[in-house]
Formats: structure tokens, C-alpha cells, sequence
């Protein structure tokens, strides 16, 4: 009997990635699902709250019946659960055009915003962690620490507009908001790329700074607890200097949990964009639903929250996946003995 | 390796707490220190005055006291906060018991749901509810809960499961208490740490929701003044008077400083300096 099954022996990962892709085809249906009843349940009219001058006589009605909301309520369910699976939101009330579309133009720009201002969270807050980590209870820690809980609490909306105040309006350095200059199509592709970054630095700041302190966090209570490991006190007996010790063995140990983190992080980043996206006018899916909602564009509304709620659930289990290719240990625990 | 024992009351806790109270007193008081309709017009001639010793944070476009409108604008985001954590926190920890301490299949059932809604950015819940409905402020509390209960839930849950598995609650148990009496007695005091701080946090949170929710004119209509409200009513005058956009900016970072100050001294006092970071995890 081996008492330790070498970990280069890998356990059967097919089985487990079926297993997980039966679980995200369920987790979309429970999606679809909540989205739905969460809808019907919540006392209010959608289509109550649209201006009646807009739709003249019984027109109420009339989008009413478009929309199927006159049906029996499972009725409706079956419609709205087959179309959303098959990718058929329906049409916008607003801009008469399927809201697929709308959702696939405005899903890229999201995710570059929310990915590059986590790239920039990430690097700033695993910088302030180590340093916490490391001297816990100094001044500097603490000050830093206190920084990213003042820079937390801001509310994001208001620190855009305060942006563009001094950077757009008094210093002039970058545009207000946007994704691209009016003439970016007739530039040439290398300025085009510049007027995109120039556009993206706004944006992307506001978003980032405000969440430093979460990042700060997660490197801090994983790194704190890895430098207290019996091994870190080992090789700081053999004289494994101490910066090497922490930026080169510690934190390597330390940022696997990074990616499951990542993933468990999804929503938060993608819903901290909203606000972002609607003050700086980026063109993604924070401002296609604020826009519609303030439109009264029921149809758009609903889709955006199902497609962003399977975006994100989808993506945290591809996190879920690559943290256990990355992290060998994931795969021995639970209900799975490796021992064979 | 040794952990240094944290102060009792650190900086951080007496910080937040005298925020709090603060803020609280400044909302009831807020009729008393400035009596009147906030949303009243003011005298003619009287529109956008920069600060000055009559009106110390200056006038808005129709003439009316920022400072008064800002003691106003506080009530209604200290009481949707306060409720809204209030309904979720009774909520998430009911499920959360629920599903760490339930028979089998009630306890799968509670954690897919919580996991349904924990995929969910929090955000975009809010504003599909308030596509439906009227934002009064009874219904604004239930949406805003309806789309945070399940941070706590999730903490619950786990810390449920932990204690399930402890000799005290086995002994419990094998006295022959209720289920219900073991998640009353012998499992909810344990975890009142947890959902404390999940509640101080949630407050700061729901405030930062609501005010982008007023901003965006979805939330509470006039003439309750809302921070958000006011912010979205300076966005106009960006260029000619800073101080609509400036203060209430700063009134909401303040409140919400002072629960995220609160939050955290009290994860000190309970767990000591740099544990039970998980409580922060799921954040919206």
C-alpha cells in the first residue's frame, strides 16, 4: 500500500469536469429561473411605470400583450427559460432591436474595463498587503491600511465626477468620458490604441484605487498566515534573506488561492462598474442597464442582470477548474481519496 | 509564532463608533438644528452663494442651505442603510442556519439558493427590482435586502457547519433539544461576532447603493433630499459651483468610512488584528 499517492498521478479530472459542467447547466436554468420569478414576485407593473404619453391610448396594453405579460404566469416562464437558453431575449422597447445584440456590442467593453482595473487593484493592493504583513502595527502599515479603507468607502459615481472635474475640466490632460474621440475611426490603428488607453485611464483608476484595500486584505491575512509557517521560520534559520523570503517563497505559495479568490471576486468587480461606467459614458453592460432602466426598457433590463449573472457564475467556475490544475492540493481534498 | 493581543478599544473601533453616533444624533437632531421644509425654495437672489459664514457649505440652484439640505439628506440614508441591513441580516442568518444545520435535502435546497444569488453582482439585482417597482422608501428597504442577505447567509452557513461538528452542540443535541432550540441557543450566540461585523459592513455598503440609486433619481423622490439626489442635482453646476457636488460626496465617504472603521475595529476586538478577514470577502 502507497501511504501518499505521488501528486504528478492525476486523479481522473474528466469525471470532474463533467460533474461541473452538469453543475453550470443547472446553475444557468436556476439562474434564468430566480431572474424570472424575482420579476413577477416584486410587487409593481413594469410596464405601469412607462409615460403614457409616449404609448397613446390603451397602449399600456398593447406592449403588455407584445411582451406576453398577460399570460399565465408559468406560461410565461416556459417562453422566457426556452428564448434565454436559446439566446433570444427578446426585442428592446427602446431601440427596437433584439437585445442580444445590444448585450454582445456593450459585454467586451465591460470586461476590459473590469479587467484592467483589477489588474491595477491587484498590483498596488499585493504591494500594501506584503508591507502589512510583514510589519503589522507599524505606522506605515497602518497608514497604508487606513489609505485603502478611506479610498473603499468613496462613493465611485461621485470620485468620477470628481475626476473629470480636475482632470477633464481644469488640467485638460484627459478626455471626460467615452470610449473613443469622435474621429478615432480615421486614425491610424497604433492612435487608435492610444485614444482608447487615453480614454481608458479615467475609468479605470476610479475603479481600481477604491478597491486597493480589497486586494490589500486577501495578500495580507494569506500571506500572514504562510509567514507563520514552520518552514518560513525554517529557512529564516538558514539565513534566506528576508525580502527574498517573503516576495520570492512566500508569496509564490500565497497567491495560488489568488485564482479561486478571482473568481469568488467576479461579482463584485463586474457590479462595482455601474456606477463607473455610467458617470464616464463607457459604452458596457453597467450603462446598457442604467440607461434602460431610466428608459423604462423592461425587456433590456431583465436580459443584461441574467446574462451578467451567467457571465460571472460561468466564470467562477472556470476559476474553480484552473485553481485545481494550478494548485495540486485542491485535488486531494473531499470526498475523493487519492489513496488507491 | 506569537500573535500581539489586540487593544480592546483600538483607534479604529473608537473611531467608528464616535462616527456613528455621530451621524446618528446629527439625523434625529436634524429637525431641531434646522427647522423647516429643506426642499422649500429659498429667498430670491439667494441661488448658488458660494460658502460663506451665512451659509456655511453654500446654496444650490434654487437658493436652499446646503447644510440644512445635507442634515436632511442623512436621515434617509441612515435609515435605509440601518433597515435594509436590519431585513438582511434576519434573513441570511435564518437561511444560513438553515442550510448548515437543516436535514439533508433542506440544506442542499437553502445552499443552491444562496449560490444562485451569490452569483449575482449586487448591483444589477437592485436595479432590475427597482425596474419594477415605484421607488417608495418601504420598498427600496426590500429591494436593497432582497439583494444582500446573501453575504451573511453565506458567512452563516459556514460557521454553522463548523459548529455543528462541536462537542457542545453534539451534547445539546444528544439531551434532547430541538433542532430549533440548538440553533437558538448553542449555535446563534457563537456566531453574533460574524454577523455583526457583516452588518456594520452592510450598512456602509447599502448607503453607497442608495446614494448611487438617488443619483441616478430611482431612489427616494423629492422632497426627501437624498446625498445622492443632491449630487446628481450639482452634476449641472460642475463648472460653476463645486461645492453641490463636493459636500455631499463627502457626507456619504464619511458615513460610510465610519461603519467600515466600526467593521473593522470590532473584527480586531473579536478575532485579533488580520483574522476572520473572510467576513470581507463577498462585499458588493
Amino acid at each position: 500500500m502507497v501511504p501518499h499517492a505521488p501528486v504528478s498521478e492525476r486523479p481522473p479530472v474528466p469525471r470532474y469536469i463533467l460533474q461541473r459542467l452538469l453543475h453550470a447547466a443547472l446553475l444557468v436554468v436556476g439562474l434564468l429561473t430566480v431572474v424570472f420569478f424575482l420579476v413577477h414576485l416584486m410587487p409593481g407593473d413594469p410596464v405601469g411605470l412607462i409615460d403614457e404619453q409616449h404609448l397613446g391610448a390603451g397602449g399600456r396594453d398593447l406592449v403588455r400583450e407584445r411582451l406576453g405579460l398577460d399570460r399565465p404566469l408559468l406560461e410565461q416562464y416556459g417562453h422566457w427559460l426556452a428564448g434565454a437558453l436559446r439566446g433570444d431575449f427578446g426585442v428592446s422597447l427602446r431601440q427596437q432591436r433584439p437585445v442580444v445584440g445590444i448585450i454582445a456590442e456593450a459585454l467586451p467593453n465591460t470586461l476590459l474595463l473590469t479587467l484592467s482595473a483589477f489588474l491595477l487593484e491587484l498590483s498596488i493592493g499585493v504591494g500594501i498587503g506584503v508591507t502589512v504583513a510583514r510589519h503589522p502595527g507599524r505606522l506605515r502599515s497602518r497608514s497604508l491600511a487606513t489609505g485603502g479603507l478611506v479610498l473603499y468607502s468613496l462613493p465611485s459615481f461621485w470620485l468620477g465626477l470628481v475626476a473629470i472635474m480636475v482632470f477633464a475640466r481644469d488640467l485638460g490632460w484627459l478626455p471626460a468620458g467615452g470610449m473613443h474621440a469622435p474621429d478615432a475611426a480615421w486614425l491610424p490603428f497604433g492612435a487608435r490604441g492610444l485614444d482608447l488607453l487615453r480614454h481608458l485611464l479615467l475609468p479605470m483608476l476610479v475603479l481600481g484605487l477604491g478597491n486597493v484595500a480589497v486586494s490589500a486584505r486577501f495578500t495580507r491575512s494569506s500571506l500572514g498566515r504562510i509567514l507563520a509557517d514552520d518552514w518560513v521560520l525554517a529557512a529564516r534559520a538558514r539565513g534566506v534573506p528576508e525580502g527574498r523570503l517573503v516576495w520570492r517563497h512566500a508569496l509564490r505559495v500565497a497567491s495560488l488561492p489568488v485564482i479561486t479568490w478571482v473568481g469568488f471576486s467576479l461579482p463584485r468587480l463586474v457590479g462595482g462598474a455601474v456606477a463607473v461606467e455610467e458617470v464616464f459614458a463607457w459604452p458596457g453592460l453597467g450603462r446598457v442597464a442604467v440607461q434602460a432602466l431610466l428608459a423604462r426598457d423592461y425587456p433590456v433590463i431583465v436580459a443584461v442582470t441574467a446574462v451578467v449573472a451567467v457571465v460571472v457564475a460561468l466564470g467562477g467556475l472556470l476559476a474553480d477548474l484552473l485553481a485545481r490544475w494550478a494548485d495540486p492540493r485542491l485535488r486531494l481534498d473531499g470526498d475523493r481519496p487519492e489513496v488507491r | 509564532m506569537l500573535r500581539r493581543p489586540a487593544p480592546a478599544w483600538s483607534l479604529d473601533l473608537r473611531l467608528g463608533l464616535w462616527l456613528v453616533l455621530l451621524g446618528i444624533a446629527l439625523a434625529a437632531a436634524a429637525a431641531w438644528l434646522a427647522p423647516g421644509d429643506p426642499s422649500a425654495l429659498g429667498p430670491t437672489g439667494q441661488t448658488l452663494l458660494a460658502p460663506s459664514w451665512r451659509h456655511l457649505l453654500g446654496t444650490d440652484a434654487l437658493g436652499r442651505d446646503v447644510l440644512v439640505r445635507l442634515l436632511h439628506g442623512g436621515r434617509v440614508s441612515l435609515l435605509v442603510g440601518w433597515a435594509s441591513m436590519v431585513v438582511a441580516t434576519v434573513l441570511g442568518t435564518l437561511v444560513g442556519l438553515g442550510a448548515g444545520l437543516a436535514r439533508r435535502p433542506v440544506r442542499a435546497a437553502l445552499t443552491a439558493v444562496i449560490d444562485l444569488f451569490l452569483a449575482f453582482p449586487g448591483v444589477y439585482l437592485v436595479l432590475l427590482l427597482v425596474a419594477v417597482s415605484r421607488p417608495s422608501l418601504g420598498l427600496l428597504v426590500l429591494v436593497l435586502s432582497v439583494s444582500t442577505w446573501m453575504d451573511t447567509a453565506r458567512l452563516v452557513r459556514t460557521e454553522a457547519m463548523a459548529l455543528r461538528d462541536r462537542e457542545f452542540v453534539a451534547a445539546a443535541r444528544g439531551l434532547g433539544l430541538s433542532a430549533g432550540a440548538v440553533a437558538w441557543r448553542h449555535v446563534l450566540p457563537n456566531l453574533l461576532p460574524t454577523v455583526l461585523v457583516a452588518g456594520a459592513l452592510r450598512i456602509g455598503q447599502t448607503i453607497l447603493v442608495e446614494s448611487f440609486l438617488s443619483f441616478l433619481g430611482l431612489g427616494p423622490q423629492e422632497p426627501l433630499v437624498t446625498w445622492g439626489g443632491m449630487i446628481a442635482q450639482g452634476r449641472a453646476h460642475l463648472l460653476d459651483a463645486w461645492w453641490l457636488t463636493a459636500f455631499p460626496g463627502l457626507a456619504i465617504a464619511v458615513t460610510v468610512l465610519a461603519y467600515n472603521l466600526l467593521a473593522d475595529g470590532l473584527r480586531g476586538r473579536f478575532w485579533g488584528e488580520g483574522q476572520g478577514e473572510e467576513v470581507h470577502g463577498g462585499a458588493a
